[in-house]
């Protein structure tokens, strides 16, 4: 076992072991820290695959917005301190088999698929080579679904101020 | 293209029409003219793309087909506007916002109906949800309403994640989200040589999909959503949005999937079966007309369903088409008869004929063609699906099945048109209709009975 080998085996037990934490804690605000946890492991896991962009992106999304916008509603919602309630016999037993059916399933197809290691990278995930892709008009260019993605935003942003907003605002 | 861009377009306008339009009939004008421009558009664009398909970075192809959808759905909107305008208006104080995610919802139907790359089709499903999850809640002091939308989003969130997730698998099958690629392509010629993944893939795509058409089993949400949304937008969400789901549904399915249909094909026939049942016979137990159209779409949606499973079929694309319209007009109509009420059960609808005779007649119209009796256009888009499924010859229990709950349909259908006409009652009005709404009524109603007479109209 090399050092490289180690560090990937550390990297997975830091995601599963936060991530398992993240599910079994009966305080909200706790899940969602370790749930923190869980995402730099990721993004972790990006860096020794050495896709340093989508590492960094993963920190900068995730780890930075999506994490401070999960303990920003629990703060806004619930009494972080507090503890949940304990589930009934019945619903955990459902909770149990359906996650089961859901790593059943997963694991089916992990031993199943040949995965084949390769050396050789499709595209060199380069910060210049994601750009010219993401920004290409060429076949395989991603303008398109770029642009798309702005009509999106712009839907759903003017769908939360719509909810978000008591009155509406009188400009002149 | 054109229509897309113009639609992302008029949502802009939309939202600065608000800003500065003053009064709200400039606003409702503004929209109109929106979706006439639309329908300019879609026509010019089919004409473009009569000769020859056209593909746009590998993302969209549009072709005859995919054009001629998007001028039929996008006349469909436009009925819906036209009749329903001042009632938008109505429901909230931010009447140009509504308008707006109308047309954005429009962006993505017309995305949905020209994929060709499973990211636009992830773009297209997210564009047309977000929207509505806004639309049904828009009714912010009434809590039936909040409670739609908060339900429509949780689950539809959860659709999207077993949506992408199978686009995860069947990506990492084919190393390719061009369905058009060789690689997409090879992986899906025979079921044999189909790797397990992809097998998963289909099946979590079939499921989402599933929840968008609310089929049953997941069609858990739809009551809720449709009875406690604004009068005004259930029937936006039940009629074009579902459609333009189902074109999508069965652009993936048979273009793609279509040479391994032995792997999903019986999973759609349960849930034609499922749908069929639940959708039918929970209608019939309903009181409020509008819980009961409600139904009544989850058990129309199990018709469509048909057309998915008759791959390869020319007449399942034709009796898609058709049903697509006759369905949205159909609903629409009866919808623009319930919004007038101000009782929504069946009782108060007693006596309509006498006092609206016109409401009465065109609802009349829409709901026997929501049967499928002859002579309205209900009648053939009902039996180009189910002659598709007889040409397969495959399943043909099914077919007399579907018959069969059709018979049990006309129960709760009907009984609307009793109340309407052999009983006596107030019908108590909440607006009186006007002569222009009253014309657009009897337009809609006319369109229904001309398609029942020539179906051809629709094939293009």
């Amino acid at each position: 076992m090399n050092g490289a080998n180690i560090l990937f085996y550390l990297l997975a037990a830091m995601i599963l072991g936060s991530g398992l934490l993240a599910v079994t804690t009966r305080q909200l605000f706790r899940a969602a820290i370790y749930l923190l946890f869980s995402l730099i492991g990721m993004a972790g896991m990006y860096f020794w695959l050495q896709y340093e962009f989508i590492a960094a992106v993963q920190v900068v999304v995730y780890v930075g917005g999506i994490t401070v916008l999960i303990i920003f509603s629990i703060f806004l919602t619930q009494q972080a301190g507090e503890k949940m309630l304990v589930k009934k016999t019945g619903q955990q037993i459902f909770a149990a088999i359906a996650a089961f059916c859901g790593f059943a399933l997963v694991m089916v197809q992990i031993v199943q698929n040949n995965f084949t290691a390769t050396k050789n990278l499709s595209l060199s995930p380069s910060v210049t080579n994601i750009g010219n892709q993401m920004l290409g008009v060429d076949k395989g260019g991603y303008a398109l679904p770029f642009e798309v993605v702005s009509i999106l935003l712009l839907a759903a942003l003017i769908g939360s101020i719509v909810i978000a907003l008591r009155t509406p605002t009188q400009t002149s | 293209m054109n229509a897309i861009v113009l639609s992302g377009i008029w949502g802009v306008v939309m939202m600065f029409a608000g800003l500065f339009l003053k009064s709200s009939k400039q606003i409702q004008w503004t929209a109109l003219l929106g979706i006439i421009a639309l329908l300019v558009v879609s026509i010019l664009d089919y004409q473009a793309h009569s000769v020859q398909a056209q593909t746009y970075f590998g993302m969209m192809t549009i072709d005859v087909y995919t054009s001629w959808f998007s001028i039929l759905i996008t006349a469909c909107c436009a009925m819906y506007l036209l009749i329903f305008h001042k009632d938008i208006a109505a429901v909230g104080k931010n009447e140009a916002e509504y308008f707006a995610l109308i047309f954005f919802v429009m962006c993505g139907v017309y995305l949905l109906a020209s994929y060709s790359n499973l990211l636009i089709l992830f773009l297209g499903i997210e564009i047309l949800s977000i929207p509505q999850y806004i639309l049904a809640g828009s009714d912010k002091e009434n809590i039936k309403s909040n409670e739609a939308s908060l339900k429509y989003f949780l689950m539809g969130a959860f659709s999207t994640g077993l949506l992408l997730m199978g686009m995860t698998l069947i990506y990492g099958a084919t190393g390719s989200f061009d369905i058009t690629s060789e690689k997409f392509v090879g992986q899906f010629e025979q079921l044999s040589s189909m790797s397990s993944l992809s097998f998963v893939g289909i099946l979590l795509l079939l499921i989402s999909f599933g929840f968008k058409v609310s089929a049953a089993p997941l069609h858990l949400w739809t009551p809720d959503v449709y009875d406690g949304s604004p009068t005004a937008f259930t029937p936006f969400m039940a009629t074009i949005v579902k459609v333009s789901v189902f074109v999508a549904f069965i652009r993936l399915f048979h273009f793609s999937f279509g040479n391994v249909s032995d792997a999903w094909q019986i999973a759609i026939a349960s849930m034609i079966v499922l749908t069929l049942i639940i959708g039918n016979v929970t209608a019939v137990y309903q009181q409020s007309l509008k819980r009961m159209m409600a139904y009544s779409s989850i058990a129309q949606a199990g018709f469509m369903l048909f057309s998915i499973f008759a791959v390869n079929s020319t007449l399942a694309y034709k009796g898609i088409l058709l049903y697509s319209v006759v369905y949205s007009l159909a609903s629409i109509g009866v919808f623009a008869v319930i919004i007038k009420m101000k009782d929504y059960t069946y009782d108060g609808f007693n006596g309509l004929a006498k006092k609206q005779p016109v409401l009465a007649f065109t609802a009349t119209v829409c709901l026997l063609s929501l049967v499928g009796i002859p002579l309205t256009g209900g009648f053939f888009a009902k039996y180009f699906v189910l002659s598709a499924v007889v040409e397969q010859g495959k399943y043909i229990w099914i077919v007399v099945f579907a018959v069969l709950m059709a018979a049990i349909s006309a129960y709760y259908y009907f009984r609307v048109i009793r109340s309407m006409y052999f009983k006596t009652g107030e019908a108590a009005m909440h607006t009186e209709p006007t002569t222009w709404d009253k014309t657009l009524l009897i337009l809609n109603a006319m369109i229904i009975l001309l398609l029942g007479v020539l179906p051809s109209l629709v094939f293009g």
